[in-house]
C-alpha cells in the first residue's frame, strides 16, 4: 500500500516538474538566448572571447549563442524563489568563476551530439571543405573506437575553441586565438572600470 | 578444511575481480596504433593533450629535448623500454638522475617513487625552465 | 574537503602504477628483474661531447646504461645515449665475414676473407706502388685502432693515403687552430661553460647535436639570468630558444659578420690592447705570412662596417653592434661552433675569424673564456686529430711534409730513417676521386659509411661499383649503405664489446672497458688490423703489440716529447678515473683545463716571464689573421634561387645506422623531410606534408615538406640520416683549399611542389 503511494507521488512530482520545466523554458525562449543568459551571467569577457573565436559564426554566418554549446538550464523551482534576487542583477560576473575547474567540467560533459549538429563527418576538417590531417584522423579514429579507445569527449582535445582563459593563452595551439584577442581587447566601455 | 576452501574461494574471487578490473581499465583507454611514419609523440599530443605537451615543452626536459619516449616508451609496446604512463624510477629516472636520487635517499630515506615530491610535467623542476608562463598556477 | 591537484596526482600515480595502460603488472616485475649484475665504465658511442656512461651488464648481455657521475656529464645522458642498448643486439649485426661473389655477399671464413684482402692489397702494391692502397678510417674508431692503422700504412706499407671521415667533419677546425695558435685542439674545457657570462654560438645547433653541453649552457643561463647567449644561425633552431640574440643571416655571409663584429669592437674601444699588443701578431698576407700592425687590421676592417655588412648579410646593423658589444663587454665569453663553420669552402677562415675576436678582446685563457670548436664524432679529436690519422699528419701534431717531424717519429718508432714517405697522401675527396677513377686500387674502410656520408655521393657510389678496384669494409651493421658496394665485409666488435680509448672535444681521454664478449665471429678492429698487418708482412718491429693497452702505452710515450704530452695518463689511472685532459705529463698531474697559460699548462715553465705563451708559434704570439669575406662555392642564382643546407636532428646520429635500430628513435623521425619557410611555402603553394621536389645541379629528390619559421626565407634544410633519402646525392663536393673539407652546408637548389 505504502509502496504504490510512493510510486504515485513520485510520478506526479515528475510530471509536475516536467510541465514546469517545459513551460518555463518555453516562456524563457521568447528572448534571444544570449540575452536571457546574460540576465544572471554577466560574462562580457566570455562573450567577447566567443566573438573573436573560430566559433563566432556558424556556416550560415549566424552568430553562435551560448545554448548551442552549453547545456541550457532552467529550474523553475529555484527560479521562482530566486528570480528577484538574481534576475537582471547580473550576479555571476566575470572573475567569479574558477575557469580552470569549469574547463574540467566542460571536458567531462559529453557534448558530442551538440558538436555533431555542425561537425557531422569526422573525416572532414572543421569547415567541411577538406579532410582532416593524418594526426586528426588518427585521433578521431580513437574517439570513435576504430583504432584504440579514449575517454575523451570532443572538448577533451578541442579545448579553447570558443573561449580562451588567460592561463591557456601561451599554449602553442592557441597562438592564433590569443593573437586575435590581443589585437581586439574588450572595449573600455564594457569593462567594470569603464562603467565607473 | 572448510575455512581453507573459503579462503581459496575468496582469493580466487578477488583475483578474478582484480583481473577483470585490470582488463576493464586497460580496455577503457587504449592508445591508438600509429603508423610508423605518423609523427613523434609531441606533434600529436600538443593537439590532443595541449597542456601536458606544453608543460613538457617549457620544462627543462623540453628545452633539453628529452622527448616523451625516453621516459614513457612506446604505447604499442614496440619500444625498447616498457611503455608506462608513470615512468619507473629505477629503469628510467636512474639513467640520468642517479646522483640526485642518492642525495634524496640520504636526505629523506627510501621513497617508493620520485613523483610524490616531483610530479612530472607540472612541477617547478620540469617546468618553467625559462621565463614564467601563466599555464603554471 | 579540499582536494588539491597533488592529491589527485598521487591517486592517479598509484592507480596507474597498478594498471599502467597497456603495460600489465608483469612488466613491473621485469623491470626489477633487470637490475644489472655489474656496471662497466665506458663512453657514449655518439657525438663528440664524449659523455661517460656506465654499461649495465646482466648475464653477459648489455641491458641498460646510465650516466657516469664522475665524468664531465655528471651522470646526465641525452635521449640517444639513454637508449643505446638495443643497438648492440640489432638483428642487422654482421656476425661473420662475407665475400662478394657474382655481385652477392656470401658468408666466408675469416681466413678466406683475410687471404683475399691481403692478396688484393699485395697485388695493388706490387703493380701500382704503395700509393695505390689506402685506409679510410673514422672518428668513431678507438684511438689505438686509428694510431695502429696510421702506423701500419705510413711506416709499414709506405703509403700516406691514410684518411678518414674527420676530414668531412672538423678538418677546418684543425686548420683554424693550427694557423691561429700553431697547435691543434681547443685551449679551454667544458668547465668554461660554468664560468662564462656570454656564449657566442655560431654555426652550431648545440641543442640537437651536443645536447649535454647545451644542457650545461642552459643551466648556466637559468641559474644566472644575466648570462647572455648569442646564437648566430640562419635557422631558428631549438638552440635559439635560450638566446638573447638570435642572428639570422644570409647563408655564407658569416665571415663578413665576424669581421663586422671586430670592426665594432675596435670602434667602441672594447678591444684589449694590452693583450693583443703583447701576445698577438697581425698577419696581413697569409700566403707570404707577412706580419703587419694593428693599424693594418683597422684599415682592413674598414670594408666591414656594420652598415655595409648589414646590406650583405641581411642582419640589421644595430644587431651586429649589439652582439659585438655583448661579446666584448662580458667578463668571460666562450664561443662554440661546429659544422656550420667547418663544412665550408672558407672553413679555416671562419675558424680564424672567431679566434680573432677572442684574441682581440682577450677572452682567452681565463675560466669561461675560450674559442671552443665542437666535434661531431666521439673520437675525432683524441683518435684522429691527435694520432695523426690523416694524410698530411703524423702523431701528436707533427706534419708529414716537415723532414724534422718525420725524422723525430722515425726515431721514436725505431724504424730506419726515410721509411715514411715525404709526400702527403691524398685527402678524402681526392682519395675517393682517385678510387672512383680506378687509380687507387685497394681501400680499407673501417667504422664509417662513406657511401652515405660523402658529398655529391652519386659519383663515389658509381666508383665503388667498379670491378677493377677493391674495397674491404669493417662495418657492424648489414644495412649500412656502404655494405652494398664493398667487396669484402668484416664483422667488427661493436662499442662495448671491445676495450680502448675515446678522446672528446675537450682533450679528454677516457677508457671504454670491454663490457661483453663480441657477438658471433666478431673481432675488434685492433685484432683485424693486426691480422691484416701480419699477413701483409709488415715488419714485426712496427707492430710489437699483444693487446690494445700496448698500443696505448706506445702512443703515450710518443706524445711525451711533444706539447700533447699525456704520458701521465696511464691505463691504471684511466681504469680509476673517468677521463683526463691532456697535457698531463706525470701520473700525479690532474690534467689541463686551460692551455697556453702559465701555471695551468704544464708545457710552460712556472717561472716563464709572461702569463700567456702561445708556444705553437716561434715567437710565442698567436696570429690574428686578416681573412676577407668570401662567399660560398655555389651561390644561389636565377636557375637555382634557394640555398640548401643539411644537418642533424637530435634523434638520429649521422647516417642513422645505429639510431635507426632503436624503435623509439626510428619512429620519432622515420624519414628525412625538407624544412621550408612559411613565406617560401606560400609562394610555391606548398602546404605542410606536401611532397616537394628538390633539384640541384647534381640530382633531384622528393621530400615531404615541414613548413615552419625555423629556416629563414630562401633557405631549405634537409637532415642527412635517412639511407632511403640521401640528401648527399644533392650536396656539393667543392672543398676548402686549406683544410680540404667539403662544403656540405651551402649549395644552390630550386624547389617546387611535386
Amino acid at each position: 500500500m505504502k509502496k504504490s503511494y510512493l510510486v504515485k507521488f513520485s510520478g506526479m512530482a515528475a510530471v509536475f516538474s516536467l510541465v514546469l520545466a517545459l513551460g518555463g523554458t518555453a516562456a524563457a525562449a521568447d528572448r534571444p538566448p544570449v540575452e536571457e543568459c546574460m540576465r544572471c551571467h554577466n560574462v562580457k569577457q566570455y562573450q567577447h572571447e566567443l566573438k573573436n573565436s573560430v566559433h563566432a559564426f556558424d556556416k550560415d554566418k549566424k552568430e553562435i549563442s551560448c545554448e548551442q554549446c552549453h547545456i541550457f538550464h532552467f529550474s523553475p523551482l529555484t527560479s521562482y524563489y530566486a528570480r528577484d534576487k538574481y534576475y537582471d542583477n547580473k550576479i555571476f560576473a566575470d572573475g567569479t568563476f574558477d575557469r580552470r575547474r569549469m574547463q574540467g567540467n566542460a571536458r567531462q560533459t559529453d557534448l558530442t551530439a551538440k558538436c555533431q549538429e555542425c561537425h557531422k563527418d569526422l573525416t572532414k576538417n572543421a569547415k567541411g571543405d577538406g579532410f582532416v590531417s593524418q594526426i586528426g584522423g588518427l585521433a578521431h579514429d580513437a574517439f570513435l573506437g576504430k583504432n584504440g579507445t579514449t575517454r575523451k569527449t570532443c572538448a577533451g582535445c578541442h579545448i579553447n575553441i570558443a573561449h580562451l582563459p588567460v592561463f591557456d593563452k601561451d599554449l602553442t595551439i592557441n597562438a592564433e586565438f590569443a593573437e586575435k584577442l590581443a589585437a581586439n581587447p574588450v572595449p573600455v566601455a564594457e569593462t567594470e572600470e569603464g562603467k565607473k | 578444511m572448510k575455512t581453507k576452501i573459503l579462503m581459496a574461494g575468496i582469493v580466487a574471487t578477488t583475483l578474478l575481480f582484480s583481473f577483470v578490473a585490470l582488463e576493464a581499465s586497460a580496455k577503457s583507454i587504449k592508445h591508438l596504433k600509429a603508423p610508423d611514419d605518423a609523427a613523434d609523440c609531441y606533434t600529436c599530443h600538443q593537439k590532443v593533450t595541449p597542456r601536458v605537451a606544453q608543460n613538457w615543452y617549457e620544462s627543462k626536459h623540453g628545452v633539453g629535448l628529452m622527448k616523451c619516449f625516453v621516459c614513457h616508451g612506446q604505447p604499442d609496446g614496440k619500444g625498447s623500454i616498457p611503455f608506462r604512463v608513470v615512468p619507473d624510477a629505477e629503469t628510467v629516472c636512474r639513467k640520468c638522475h642517479e646522483p640526485a636520487m642518492k642525495r634524496m635517499v640520504k636526505k629523506f630515506g627510501i621513497k617508493p617513487d620520485c613523483y610524490t615530491c616531483h610530479p612530472f610535467h607540472q612541477n617547478s623542476l620540469h617546468h618553467d625552465a625559462y621565463g614564467k608562463s601563466d599555464s603554471k598556477n | 574537503m579540499k582536494v588539491t591537484r597533488r592529491d589527485v596526482l598521487k591517486t592517479a600515480a598509484a592507480a596507474s602504477a597498478m594498471a599502467a595502460i597497456g603495460a600489465p603488472l608483469t612488466q613491473v616485475a621485469n623491470a626489477a628483474a633487470n637490475e644489472p649484475d655489474e656496471w662497466v665504465k665506458s663512453v657514449c658511442r655518439f657525438c663528440g661531447t664524449g659523455c661517460g656512461v656506465m654499461v649495465g651488464v646482466k648475464g653477459g648481455k648489455v641491458v641498460t646504461v646510465k650516466g657516469d657521475p664522475n665524468n664531465h656529464n655528471a651522470g646526465f645522458l641525452c635521449l640517444k645515449g639513454a637508449l643505446m642498448p638495443p643497438i648492440v643486439y640489432s638483428k642487422e649485426r654482421v656476425t661473420k665475414p662475407y665475400i662478394r661473389k657474382n655481385g652477392k655477399l656470401e658468408p666466408a671464413s675469416w681466413d678466406e676473407a683475410m687471404t683475399l684482402v691481403v692478396d688484393k692489397f699485395k697485388t695493388a702494391i706490387k703493380e701500382h706502388g704503395p700509393t695505390s692502397v689506402a685506409y679510410y678510417g673514422s672518428g668513431q674508431a678507438l684511438t689505438e685502432e686509428t694510431y695502429l692503422a696510421s702506423k701500419i700504412w705510413k711506416a709499414g706499407l709506405g703509403s700516406n693515403n691514410v684518411e678518414g671521415n674527420p676530414r668531412l667533419c672538423m678538418a677546418s677546425a684543425v686548420g683554424g687552430y693550427v694557423t691561429t695558435f700553431g697547435k691543434d685542439e681547443p685551449c679551454g674545457s667544458y668547465d668554461d661553460i660554468d664560468n662564462a657570462t656570454c656564449f657566442f654560438i655560431i654555426g652550431s645547433n648545440m641543442s640537437e647535436c651536443h645536447p649535454i653541453l647545451f644542457k650545461r649552457v642552459a643551466k648556466r643561463k637559468q641559474n644566472s639570468p644575466n648570462v647572455k647567449v648569442i646564437v648566430v644561425d640562419p635557422r631558428k633552431t631549438n638552440t635559439a630558444r635560450i638566446a638573447d640574440e638570435h642572428v639570422s643571416f644570409k647563408p655564407g655571409t658569416d665571415l663578413a659578420i665576424l669581421n663586422a663584429m671586430a670592426h665594432v669592437i675596435i670602434n667602441e674601444e672594447l678591444d684589449n690592447a694590452r693583450f693583443h699588443g703583447k701576445y698577438c701578431n697581425f698577419i696581413v698576407d697569409w700566403k707570404t705570412k707577412k706580419k703587419g700592425s694593428f693599424d693594418d687590421y683597422v684599415k682592413f676592417l674598414e670594408d666591414y662596417t656594420p652598415e655595409k655588412v648589414a646590406e650583405l648579410s641581411g642582419v640589421p646593423a644595430e644587431q651586429i653592434v649589439r652582439i659585438a658589444k655583448m661579446f666584448a663587454e662580458s667578463s668571460a665569453t666562450t664561443s662554440f661552433w661546429c659544422m656550420g663553420l667547418n663544412q665550408r669552402i672558407r672553413g679555416v677562415w671562419a675558424n680564424n675569424l672567431v679566434s680573432n675576436l677572442h684574441l682581440l678582446t682577450g677572452h682567452i685563457g681565463k675560466p669561461g673564456a675560450s674559442p671552443f670548436s665542437l666535434t661531431g664524432q666521439p673520437n675525432a679529436c683524441g683518435g684522429v686529430r691527435d694520432t695523426g690519422g690523416l694524410c698530411h699528419l703524423l702523431p701528436a701534431g707533427r706534419l708529414i711534409k716537415k723532414p724534422e717531424h718525420r725524422a723525430a717519429l722515425e726515431r721514436q718508432w725505431g724504424i730506419p730513417a726515410g721509411t715514411i714517405a715525404p709526400k702527403p697522401g691524398l685527402h678524402t675527396i681526392a682519395l675517393w676521386n682517385a678510387f672512383s677513377e680506378g687509380k687507387v686500387k685497394a681501400m680499407f674502410v673501417l667504422c664509417t659509411n662513406p657511401a652515405h656520408s660523402l658529398p655529391n655521393v652519386n659519383i663515389y657510389t658509381e666508383g665503388m661499383k667498379r670491378t677493377d678496384n677493391f674495397m674491404v669494409l669493417s662495418e657492424p651493421f648489414m644495412d649500412a649503405e656502404t655494405v652494398k658496394y664493398c667487396d669484402v665485409l668484416l664483422p667488427p666488435a661493436f662499442w662495448c664489446e671491445k676495450r680502448g680509448t675515446y678522446g672528446c672535444s675537450e682533450r679528454r681521454y677516457a677508457l671504454l672497458k670491454k663490457s661483453v664478449e663480441p657477438m658471433g665471429e666478431c673481432r675488434s678492429d685492433f685484432e683485424i688490423l693486426m691480422d691484416f698487418a701480419k699477413r701483409m708482412g709488415v715488419d714485426p718491429k712496427v707492430i710489437p703489440y699483444k693487446d690494445v693497452d700496448d698500443v696505448w702505452n706506445e702512443w703515450r710515450m710518443v706524445s711525451a716529447e711533444t706539447p700533447y704530452n699525456f704520458s701521465g695518463i696511464t691505463r691504471a689511472r684511466m681504469e680509476k678515473e673517468s677521463g683526463i685532459l691532456w697535457p698531463c705529463p706525470t701520473e700525479d698531474h690532474p690534467g689541463t683545463k686551460i692551455r697556453y697559460v702559465r701555471g695551468e699548462d704544464p708545457n710552460i715553465p712556472t717561472d716563464y716571464k709572461n702569463k700567456y705563451k702561445f708556444y705553437g708559434k716561434k715567437d710565442n704570439k698567436a696570429w690574428i689573421i686578416l681573412r676577407p669575406y668570401k662567399g660560398a662555392a655555389e651561390e644561389p642564382d636565377a636557375d637555382y634561387p634557394m640555398v640548401l643546407t643539411t644537418g642533424r636532428v637530435i634523434d638520429h646520429w649521422h647516417t642513422g645506422t645505429m639510431t635507426m635500430k632503436v624503435p623509439e628513435l626510428r619512429r620519432s623521425f622515420p624519414k628525412a623531410y625538407v624544412e621550408v619557410n612559411v613565406d617560401d611555402a606560400a609562394k610555391a603553394g606548398i602546404k605542410n606534408g606536401d611532397d616537394v621536389v628538390l633539384e640541384t645541379r647534381r640530382d633531384t629528390m622528393t621530400f615531404q615538406a615541414r613548413v615552419s619559421d625555423v629556416c629563414r626565407p630562401g633557405l631549405v634544410f634537409v637532415p642527412w640520416y635517412d639511407p632511403n633519402l640521401m640528401i648527399n646525392k644533392l650536396t656539393l663536393n667543392a672543398f676548402d683549399a686549406g683544410s680540404k673539407q667539403p662544403e656540405y652546408k651551402i649549395c644552390a637548389v630550386r624547389i617546387k611542389k611535386a
